[in-house]
């Protein structure tokens, strides 16, 4: 019996999630810890974009958009995905800017927003996307789900 | 394979957006309606002047953010968007603002303008229920979230249909309805329809956006279920009831009780386990909301227990204001300080999603500062009302701080709303499109 995508990806969600959360507990009081806990959070968030975008994605989009074919896809579930990746890049890089300024408070009003763009992003993935991901690397007997690169 | 996949079909922002938006003046409306009819209103839920208000807030601002929430929601948690979300938000608003009014002013003395309202809730009900279930039935996802959404639809059918006879009775195109259906109708509204729905929204958002712990599976697997089977039995036991034979009817109602304090309970203890130090205003009035569930739940218990207490005219008012303004609308009006700036966040980022590094956060679209002020004047409201149940002279207050907190919290969605006209960069149009921004390869 080996892991699902569901539970691999779930399960680094939260671990990305917590790591967010001690960034902004530790900007109060500790900006090195904070500036040290964030990169972790930052370098996490990259890996499992990139585990999705180059590893979950180009297996699934044949089935869930074949007529887009598996790169080009405009307007399957995934290219959403990719689009949201894109914004959680983008402030990511606001982040590292108020990082660098140690502007505390530009840096906590980022944060909030970009934890709401992941959680509503993790809540499609977790309800929807890995379930069908799931789905479809059963039918095609994949391992898939055990190679996923993540930490 | 096409099926459960839709959520690329984001509703358009309208869609959610204008029940938003209208949800706080039916809560103004509501206060004028309260001060209107003054202290000799609150001799007991009868009033025309308390059945008025009671609609306006369930009606007008519950429902109407409900419904607003449901069509964001469905395609988030169960991949299932409206098939025609502007068609089916724009038939379910119209028809619910304009039927609200008319059924509030009916109750005010114009049984004719009671009559008109009717087909049209019922229509704005009837198109929700259908297109939802719809979605729902074609949706791959499984799982408690959509399961109690449907079973909170089913609920909402159920209320309408009561709220159906009773409103015939009522304008005198049937006879004179009996008292336990009188009974039955807000049961069914506010444990089914708000009680399970907000259930089961809590089982994605309170350990999400909260980060807590997620909730135990068994109550996500067996509350909403459990709670229906106990309305059910209660709408059985009814009719008994009300010839003597109460036993069965104080034991389902029981188990409606247990069940909406298990869900309050479990909820403020994960949320005594959350993992983010950060408060914030939805998180307090979650907090607010869930304590009036447990309130209330001990409030009926107590009336169980002294029979003396649950015949006097004050308990249905105090039930009634810890369950709707402190549960429901708590919970109504948290959310709304969080979704509305991040739907207005996202639409600002699809438009111009080359322009990425000008957005402003969600802090700068409707500030946190302006949530802080609204729970205060909600637990102002809260508590005024509350007193206005056992002394009505303090109605006059109790509408007061309701009009201004509806006003707040109208005044800062507009404003939330407002900054998608001025972060419009001129050439907006033209990137909008160029349709989705182009992923990576
Ligand atoms: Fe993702
Ligand atoms: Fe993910």
């Amino acid at each position: 019996m080996h892991t699902t995508v569901t539970a691999r990806l779930t399960a680094h969600h939260r671990h990305c999630d917590d790591l967010l959360a001690e960034a902004e507990r530790a900007a109060k009081q500790n900006w090195e810890r904070c500036t040290e806990r964030f990169k972790t959070f930052r370098d996490s968030l990259e890996t499992h974009l990139q585990a999705e975008e180059q590893q979950l994605f180009p297996a699934v989009e044949p089935v869930l958009s074949p007529v887009e074919g598996p790169t080009l896809s405009t307007g399957g579930p995934t290219s959403v995905m990719r689009a949201e990746h894109e914004d959680m890049r983008g402030l990511l890089r606001l982040l590292e800017g108020s990082i660098e300024a140690a502007d505390a408070e530009g840096f906590q009003g980022l944060v909030e927003t970009l934890f709401i763009l992941m959680q509503q992003h993790n809540m499609k993935e977790e309800n929807v996307l890995y379930p069908l991901c799931d789905r479809i690397l059963q039918g095609s007997r994949s391992m898939l789900a055990d190679t996923l690169k993540l930490p | 394979m096409a099926d459960g996949l839709a959520f690329h079909q984001a509703p358009p922002l309208s869609a959610p957006l204008r029940f938003f938006l209208t949800a706080p003046w039916f809560g103004l409306a509501a206060a004028a309606v309260l001060a209107w009819g003054g202290p000799a209103a609150l001799a007991s839920r009868w009033t025309p002047a308390t059945l008025a208000a009671t609609h306006l807030l369930t009606l007008g601002m519950l429902s109407m953010t409900m419904v607003g929430a449901l069509i964001q929601l469905l395609s988030v948690v169960a991949g299932a968007p409206l098939r025609h979300p502007h068609r089916v938000a724009g038939i379910v608003h119209v028809c619910l603002t304009l039927g609200t009014a008319l059924l509030a002013t009916g109750f005010l003395g114009f049984p004719l303008l009671l009559t008109a309202a009717l087909p049209l809730l019922v229509t704005a009900f009837a198109v929700l229920i259908v297109s939802a279930a719809q979605s729902l039935w074609t949706s791959s996802a499984s799982g408690p979230t959509p399961a109690a959404i449907g079973l909170s639809l089913f609920a909402l059918a159920v209320t309408v249909g009561f709220g159906l006879l009773l409103g015939l009775a009522y304008s005198g195109h049937l006879p004179a309805s009996q008292r336990w259906l009188a009974d039955l109708h807000p049961t069914w509204g506010m444990v089914g329809w708000i009680g399970i729905l907000a259930a089961g929204v809590s089982y994605q958002v309170v350990p999400m956006f909260q980060m807590t712990p997620p909730y135990p599976p068994r109550l996500t697997r067996w509350l909403a279920p459990g709670l229906l089977t106990a309305l059910a039995g209660l709408s059985a036991a009814a009719p008994f009831a009300a010839e003597g034979l109460s036993l069965p009817f104080g034991l389902a109602g029981a188990a409606v009780a247990a069940g909406l304090v298990l869900y309050g309970a479990t909820t403020l203890a994960l949320q005594h386990r959350r993992r983010r130090s950060r408060s914030n205003p939805q998180f307090a009035f979650f907090r607010i909301g869930m304590a009036s569930l447990l309130g209330a739940g001990g409030f009926w218990a107590t009336a169980q227990a002294f029979p003396n207490l649950g015949q006097r005219p004050e308990y249905p008012l105090l039930l009634g204001v810890l369950m709707l303004g402190g549960f429901a609308l708590s919970l109504v009006i948290g959310m709304l300080y969080k979704i509305v700036p991040f739907l207005v966040w996202l639409h600002l980022r699809q438009r111009a999603p080359k322009l990425a590094r000008l957005l402003p956060t969600l802090e700068r679209i409707l500030p946190e500062a302006r949530g802080r002020i609204n729970v205060r004047a909600h637990l102002a409201t809260l508590i005024t009302a509350l007193g206005a149940a056992m002394m009505p002279s303090l109605v006059y207050l109790a509408s007061l701080a309701l009009a201004a907190a509806s006003v707040w919290l109208g005044i800062s969605l507009a404003q939330a709303a407002r900054t998608l006209h001025s972060a419009t960069p001129p050439n907006a149009g033209k990137v909008k499109d160029a349709g989705e921004p182009s992923a990576p390869g």
